[in-house]
């Protein structure tokens, strides 16, 4: 906490006050009003989401992030609308600034190791960048790596925020949420698919 | 219970519907540990009657998880309504089979004392914690067991009856060794509490997050590849629409029309078989009672069979092969038991291939129709009869309907994958593609 986990120009909240948004709520499944939780401020770790017990065992304060799906599952920090704040390149701007390398427009299912930051997604839409320009469509890609690798790899990020409502389903069930991000360009990551 | 259904089924008749009911119940106990205390020690129970009720050729379904006569007589009733606003489809159709099966578990076990229970759960971390000073936590620790009955009841007066009892544990060990993570889990299911296995998860979960460890990704290339039977079930699951007259029928079956075809190496055959010796146990009937017996898919690389239910079986003009999955909420579908891959060449062991022990994201990464699949991977690197490295952080992929023509090397001793529900004999692969370094 208080440490530099990602590039200066990664900002990161979890927000359950969005009015109308699908992962809002005005008071958690313990009773709290929820708030905006700022998760990653220029780049460093300033917060965790947390809820009772989180609170009990790391020291952590409650944010108003306990959730579950039903009275069948028990309260667990869950997130909310959780986003990367938009910066200042347009996205032309970002294609423009690689000489070589995958744009991935559109991603699909995945799955994260949260003990050890792993994580591989399938990308359902995809485009090879050469020269700054868009260039032949792709299939078949897989992104792997680690959270805290790919973070110190983002070196921009735009300026059209987008959100998209889902399911997130973990140890309390099937919520609903919001996540979201304006583009941003990896400077580096593992791109699986045909040799 | 079976006096509720029959009172449900009375009515559905008095009303002239065709139905059948499912009600499954279930108990529960979990416990993990955590931090050297039990953290969550969690007692469930359930029960959940669902009719599916065919009105005029259109199939209405509905359930309850109360079985009071108000919500009864609600769930009869909505299932009727669901029914006028669906489709006809003549194919599905109650069957017509009578009289009663049963398949009841009984284990001859006194019941284990909770005290010793909690202890246990207790060991499975603070042994994983003993054995290595890298060790930073115990993720994924549970002690948990589950008692379940299904009963089946139809209009044409088929009832079953199967119940069992199922004890499990998992472990897991996150291992940080100077900033370097690696975690690995390891489980095992039992029917009694004295065949769990503790000390072998806990030693398998180590092992392997030693080896993680040490991981080193690949040169991109091309390479043999042999598969863990837990990691060959995943992607043999994952394509579970080869083997589904339901995905024939829905068109998403690469494989409808290609019966008596070869569609693999004929070194290979597929069995599904519920009754295999060295399986977990699963029930002797499928969901609408029909009996099921081993079901030979694919002999000698020809395909021979598509899994049925009775409503796939009326579509294709043939007989339910007992394969009929249901639950008390859901609509038909199929799906197999325990598959058996089994087959034999001479040829040797390749030099040099890879043995992978972990895949993830594999379902977001498969296309079902086409058979292509892009999955993370770990493993160990053999050369020559030795394990020479772990490796990671890389991508496998390739095409499944591709992969299992090119088997290269085919075993004769079968493995287990850890659940025992799938069987196979050892398969090394040709050509697949990793992208590594």
């Amino acid at each position: 906490m208080g440490q530099k986990i990602a590039h200066s120009a990664v900002n990161a909240v979890d927000d359950g006050t969005i009015a109308g948004e699908w992962g809002s709520l005005s008071i958690d499944d313990e009773g709290m009003p929820t708030q905006k939780t700022t998760l990653i401020e220029d780049g460093i770790l300033k917060n965790f989401i947390s809820d009772r017990i989180g609170e009990k065992k790391t020291g952590h304060k409650r944010t108003g992030s306990a959730r579950r799906q039903s009275y069948k599952f028990a309260p667990a920090s869950r997130m909310r609308n959780t986003y990367i704040e938009q910066g200042n390149f347009s996205l032309d701007e970002i294609l423009a600034s690689v000489p070589n390398g995958l744009y991935a427009k559109k991603m699909g299912g995945g799955s994260v190791d949260p003990s050890t930051g792993e994580f591989n997604f399938s990308v359902q839409e995809a485009y090879l960048i050469k020269d700054g320009k868009l260039s032949i469509p792709v299939k078949g890609a897989t992104l792997i790596g680690t959270g805290p690798e790919v973070m110190s790899k983002i070196s921009m990020v735009g300026n059209n925020l987008l959100l998209m409502a889902g399911m997130c389903g973990s140890v309390s069930g099937s919520i609903p949420t919001t996540v979201g991000q304006p583009a941003i360009k990896v400077d580096e990551i593992l791109v699986g698919g045909e040799a | 219970m079976k006096n509720i259904m029959e009172k449900v089924m009375n009515k559905a008749q008095d009303a002239k519907l065709d139905a059948d009911l499912i009600l499954s119940t279930s108990k529960s106990l979990k416990m993990s540990a955590q931090n050297e205390s039990i953290s969550e020690y969690k007692v469930s129970s359930s029960q959940i009657l669902g009719i599916r009720v065919i009105k005029n050729g259109s199939v209405g379904i509905s359930y309850t998880e109360a079985l009071d006569d108000d919500c009864l007589n609600f769930m009869l009733n909505q299932s009727a309504q669901n029914a006028e606003i669906s489709a006809s489809n003549p194919h599905e159709k109650i069957i017509s089979g009578i009289g009663e099966l049963f398949d009841d578990a009984v284990y001859p076990e006194a019941e284990t004392d909770i005290a010793v229970k909690t202890k246990k759960a207790l060991e499975l971390e603070s042994n994983v914690k003993a054995q290595d000073p890298r060790v930073v936590a115990v993720p994924h620790n549970s002690y948990s067991e589950n008692e379940y009955t299904s009963l089946y009841l139809n209009s044409n007066g088929r009832f079953t009856s199967y119940s069992d009892k199922v004890y499990s544990i998992t472990t897991s060990a996150l291992l940080d060794d100077s900033g370097k993570k690696a975690n690995f889990y390891y489980y095992d299911l039992a029917h009694t509490f004295n065949e769990l296995d503790w000390k072998k998860v806990v030693d398998e979960s180590l092992f392997h997050a030693r080896n993680i460890l040490k991981e080193k990704p690949l040169p991109t290339g091309k390479y043999h590849v042999r598969f863990s039977p837990d990691s060959l079930k995943s992607l043999i699951e994952c394509f579970s629409n080869f083997y589904s007259a339901k995905s024939a029928i829905d068109k998403v079956n690469p494989w409808s029309g290609s019966l008596g075809e070869q569609v693999v190496s004929s070194d290979i055959s597929i069995v599904d078989d519920p009754l295999y010796e060295y399986c977990f146990r699963t029930s002797k009937f499928d969901s609408e009672g029909v009996e099921r017996k081993p079901l030979t898919l694919i002999e000698n690389g020809t395909l021979k069979s598509l899994l049925h239910n009775s409503v796939t079986a009326n579509h294709f003009k043939t007989t339910s092969t007992g394969h009929a999955s249901r639950g008390p909420s859901s609509s038909m579908n199929v799906s197999g038991t325990h598959f058996l891959i089994q087959g034999k060449n001479k040829k040797p062991l390749p030099p040099r291939y890879l043995e992978v022990i972990q895949t993830d994201g594999l379902y977001s990464g498969a296309n079902r129709v086409t058979g292509t699949f892009s999955v993370a991977v770990k493993g160990y690197l053999w050369e020559n009869g030795q394990n020479i490295m772990t490796f990671g952080n890389i991508t496998l992929s390739g095409n499944l309907i591709e992969l299992l023509k090119k088997v290269e090397v085919v075993g004769d001793q079968i493995e287990s994958s850890i659940d025992q529900s799938f069987f196979s004999v050892p398969l090394i692969f040709n050509d697949l593609s990793i992208a590594g370094t």
